[in-house]
């Protein structure tokens, strides 16, 4: 989608100088009129300790009476900002305080840029971090971190450098392509629009410029065709289905597909906002068929087979819980996504994300301000992408029955497909109870590796030594599997997912069973392991990458696969460059041509650690 | 900042403006009983014009609806006649003839008391009569502080308050349009726009306005400081002075008595954005009722202004 109207996020803890590092953009990007400068420099709030004469930056940005009483930021307001390229910029000034998360979020639901904040003098707090969070959680992708009030720490280089390290150790695996971060001051103007001589150290962008760059950045669009029906127009002569498009593009004669009835149509008339050959994403245009169809608000025109994979009654999502009401397991909400509206249960909570410890929960209950990850089943099968390819077609509300209320928003991770409806039968025994008879918590140790790589070897092992200390164990071995579960299955990608998948879910029983599962399986593609991670709560998924020199793998070469290989023999063989993707981000890197003694006890650790986790 | 790069994406933003205004008033169709603001001013001509182009090829689904204080500028009602007629709109007007029949004016009763009753309340009453659930207007966030606080879709409770301490939550391009008993909505399309944008829409789209909104020789006296037009008697009575003739415009429209004029050559579009764009002064500096108090707008809201 073009972007020349960009959103943006200031987000931070309350009292980190949001409000007057906002209004000095304001003021350096020529975006206030005179007349409300001048006021700025002569009305004063109680307890203002800046001169009358100079400008009050933060009055430019609270508007509630009560907000300016009380001098905080209770809800969200848009200011609008000229970029020196000429792009706008429309900056969501969000709340600090706990009790405003959601109007924070709020803020940051449709940021294609964080502006963070941080006070040099009291570090990162924990709602710092919550900021943090939420900004990647909801999918913003570039972050820009100011730490702000340099100057009542004499510009310290040190002090800086502290809070940025103690900051991006906390937050760089929370999925931001990029995070910059600068010494600022607001209240003296340090490097919010111009390079500052107080900080003569540092050499980076200023806000403005940094907010001027990544504003040029196009974000990476999906072609696939979507437009949700907004509406259906009605002519003396004819029927026709507005909407905007949200991906991909349209042009008269085209073949589409109409979800989720499947009904397919040819496009004979487009009227859009203004006369275009293709129409492209975020056009709002109008569209008449050939023939007439059968289609209503919240239908989907989309490209021929392009939606299969995400019509499903199951979605995989993240929620954030926004209501003071909390969410109990009979609850049933009205899902909202765009124009498409459904109802809604939420069937499974994996877990609740407590960033203050940065731990993932069980829960069987939803509060405010909670961020879960949750399984939701529909009423009927729906349309819903996956969050991350596009916001408006992957983001959704829940709204409460009675008081209509929105009450959370959720945003897509995936489909999931069920071959049939499977209801949920509630067992009385749980997997706390049978971990309580066994002594102790169980989890699953996943071991992926190149071919011969020990994977099995180092299994027996850990297995041997927790075996012998009384932990109840089972080892689920890729070689093993193929013979019995996984018996029809051959070794294209296909076929590959689905055995990892059929592995993971047995992993699962078994830990579920209350024993500690150790799989061993070459696993190679990194999108099916992580479909596997899914699956599990952080502190139960230990991935450990079994990383041994190709060369040994090699020369081991246990099955003769390598040899087989070379010569052409095996097909789809995994190997250095026969498609193995390494972990990015495993939880244990172990060496195969390590000794073995050493490589078991950091596996059995980590079994040992988990006793200690929620 | 560069002038020059202000206008290298103007049309591009425009686009995008367009698009957005247009959603969001499609989604007002999924109401049960929509009504569009008209108050003849520039905003509300792009709001129309963008109503029309949402269902275009079809008619503007629902009515629009003027509130008429009594107050407002003969060439304001000369020209929603026109535009009504000429687009084949289905209009409705409202008074508090109830209060103008009591002899309520910006004289008599102030201007805040007098906004209250004449605009406010008429604008209560009507939504009422009407049974509307969602009522589009020209708002934007870029007029005055409380507004840029406001939702795009803005839930209104009992009497069409606003409380912007505990406003319902809005994410993308999802709309809550589930309205608790006694509540309506207000929505605002053009929320993200700016004074600039309208006028430059205006230009690009080739829209009629007003021609108050140009320079030319008209009636004036000057009362605290204020040019205000002498639009009929009721005004010169009033403040007992003799017209005299200047050549003036204004920058917003609302009830002649209170809207303030400035001393101006501007005749066509292109100057007036022109001087738009090297004055940098707020656009509501001429409305007289904003001025009362710091908050004076917020104030009107939480009562059900718009």
């Amino acid at each position: 989608m073009p972007k020349n109207v960009v959103f943006a996020v200031i987000c931070g803890s309350v009292d980190d100088g949001k409000s007057t590092v906002l209004g000095r953009l304001l003021v350096d990007s020529n975006s206030i009129p005179a007349d409300t400068l001048e006021q700025a420099r002569t009305t004063r709030r109680a307890g203002s300790v800046i001169p009358v004469g100079e400008i009050d930056y933060s009055l430019l940005t609270d508007g509630l009476e009560s907000e300016r009483e009380q001098g905080i930021t209770i809800d969200v307001a848009y200011r609008h900002m000229y970029l020196p390229s000429g792009r706008r910029l429309i900056m969501s000034d969000s709340p600090g305080h706990e009790q405003y998360t959601r109007n924070m979020t709020v803020a940051t639901a449709k940021a294609d840029i964080g502006l963070l904040l941080v006070d040099a003098k009291r570090g990162v707090r924990s709602q710092t971090f919550r900021h943090a969070n939420i900004c990647g959680l909801m999918g913003v992708k570039k972050l820009i971190v100011a730490v702000n009030k340099m100057d009542s720490v004499d510009y310290s280089q040190e002090i800086f450098n502290e809070v940025v390290s103690g900051l991006d150790a906390k937050i760089k695996s929370l999925g931001f392509e990029t995070i910059e971060y600068m010494p600022v001051s607001g209240l003296i103007g340090d490097n919010v629009s111009a390079l500052s001589l107080n900080t003569n150290w540092f050499t980076g962008n200023t806000i403005m410029s940094a907010l001027n760059e990544l504003s040029a950045d196009q974000p990476i669009e999906s072609t696939s065709l979507r437009i949700p029906i907004q509406a259906v127009i009605r002519t003396v002569d004819n029927r026709g289905y507005a909407g905007q498009i949200a991906s991909g593009t349209l042009t008269v004669g085209q073949s589409v597909q109409i979800y989720p009835s499947g009904t397919q149509a040819t496009v004979s008339k487009i009227t859009g906002a203004k006369i275009a050959e293709v129409y492209v994403a975020g056009d709002a245009v109008n569209v008449e068929f050939e023939h007439e169809i059968d289609a209503a608000r919240g239908h989907m025109i989309a490209g021929i087979d392009e939606a299969n994979q995400a019509v499903s009654r199951v979605f995989l999502t993240d929620l954030i819980w926004l209501s003071d009401k909390t969410h109990t397991k009979q609850q049933s909400y009205v899902l909202k996504c765009g124009p498409i509206e459904v109802t809604a249960n939420v069937s499974d909570i994996r877990y609740v994300n407590d960033m203050d410890a940065n731990e993932q929960i069980e829960a069987t209950n939803l509060n405010m301000n909670d961020v879960a990850r949750v399984e939701i089943t529909l009423a009927r099968p729906t349309l819903l992408d996956p969050y991350a390819l596009n916001r408006d077609l992957g983001g959704f509300i829940l709204c409460d029955r009675l008081t209509q209320e929105t009450v959370a928003a959720g945003m897509v991770l995936h489909s999931i497909q069920r071959e049939s409806e499977v209801l949920r039968h509630d067992f009385s025994v749980n997997r706390e109870q049978r971990e309580s008879l066994n002594g102790h918590k169980s989890c699953v140790l996943w071991l992926t590796g190149l071919p011969s790589s020990g994977k099995s070897t180092i299994a027996d092992e850990v297995e041997k030594s927790l075996f012998s200390m009384g932990y109840r164990t089972m080892i689920i071995d890729g070689d093993t599997v193929r013979t019995g579960l996984s018996s029809d299955l051959g070794f294209t990608n296909e076929d590959r997912s689905e055995n990892v998948r059929r592995v993971a879910h047995l992993a699962n029983l078994v830990m579920q069973s209350g024993v500690v599962a150790i799989v061993a399986l070459v696993s190679p593609i990194a999108s099916d392991r992580d479909k596997a991670r899914e699956l599990f709560r952080d502190a139960d998924y230990h991935e450990i990458f079994v990383d041994t020199p190709l060369a040994v793998c090699e020369s081991r070469d246990s099955k003769g696969l390598y040899k087989r290989a070379k010569q052409n023999l095996v097909a789809n063989m995994t190997g250095a460059n026969h498609g193995y993707e390494a972990p990015e981000n495993p939880e244990l890197i172990v060496d195969g041509s390590s000794p073995l003694s050493e490589t078991t006890q950091r596996i059995v650790d980590l079994v040992l650690a988990r006793q200690d986790k929620p | 900042m560069g002038e020059m790069n202000r206008s290298a994406f103007d049309d591009a933003v425009l686009d995008e403006l367009e698009a957005q205004a247009i959603w969001a008033i499609r989604e007002c169709a999924s109401f049960q009983n929509p009504v569009l603001m008209y108050s003849v001013g520039k905003d509300s001509t792009v709001l129309l014009h963008l109503a029309r182009k949402a269902f275009a090829p079809g008619p503007v689904p629902f009515p629009i609806l003027h509130i008429n204080t009594g107050w407002k500028f003969q060439e304001m009602i000369t020209f929603r006649d026109q535009t009504v007629a000429q687009l084949g709109l289905d209009l409705r007007v409202h008074s508090n003839f109830e209060a103008m029949e009591a002899g309520v004016s910006p004289f008599s009763h102030g201007s805040d008391e007098y906004t209250r009753i004449m605009k406010t309340v008429a604008l209560r009453e009507a939504l009422d009569a009407g049974g509307f659930d969602v009522a589009i207007g020209g708002a934007r966030r870029d007029e005055e502080r409380s507004r840029a606080k406001e939702r795009m879709f803005s839930l209104r409770g009992s009497g069409h308050s606003w409380d912007p301490r505990n406003q319902r939550p809005e994410f993308w391009n999802t709309v809550n349009n589930l309205l608790p008993e006694g509540s309506t909505m207000r929505a605002f399309p053009i929320s993200n726009w700016t004074e600039l944008d309208v006028w430059k829409y205006i230009r690009r789209e080739d829209l009629a306005v007003v021609p108050l909104y140009f320079a030319s020789e008209r009636p004036t006296i000057e009362v605290n400081g204020s040019i205000l037009m002498v639009d009929d008697s009721r005004l010169t009575d009033e403040y007992n002075q003799a017209p005299v003739m200047r050549k003036i415009r204004f920058r917003t429209l609302g009830c002649y008595p209170l809207t303030a004029a400035e001393e101006s050559n501007t005749n066509s579009l292109d100057e007036l954005i022109d001087e738009l764009e090297t004055t940098n002064r707020s656009e509501r500096a001429g409305r007289l009722i904003d001025g009362e108090g710091q908050s004076s707008m917020e104030a009107k809201k939480l009562e059900g202004y718009f």
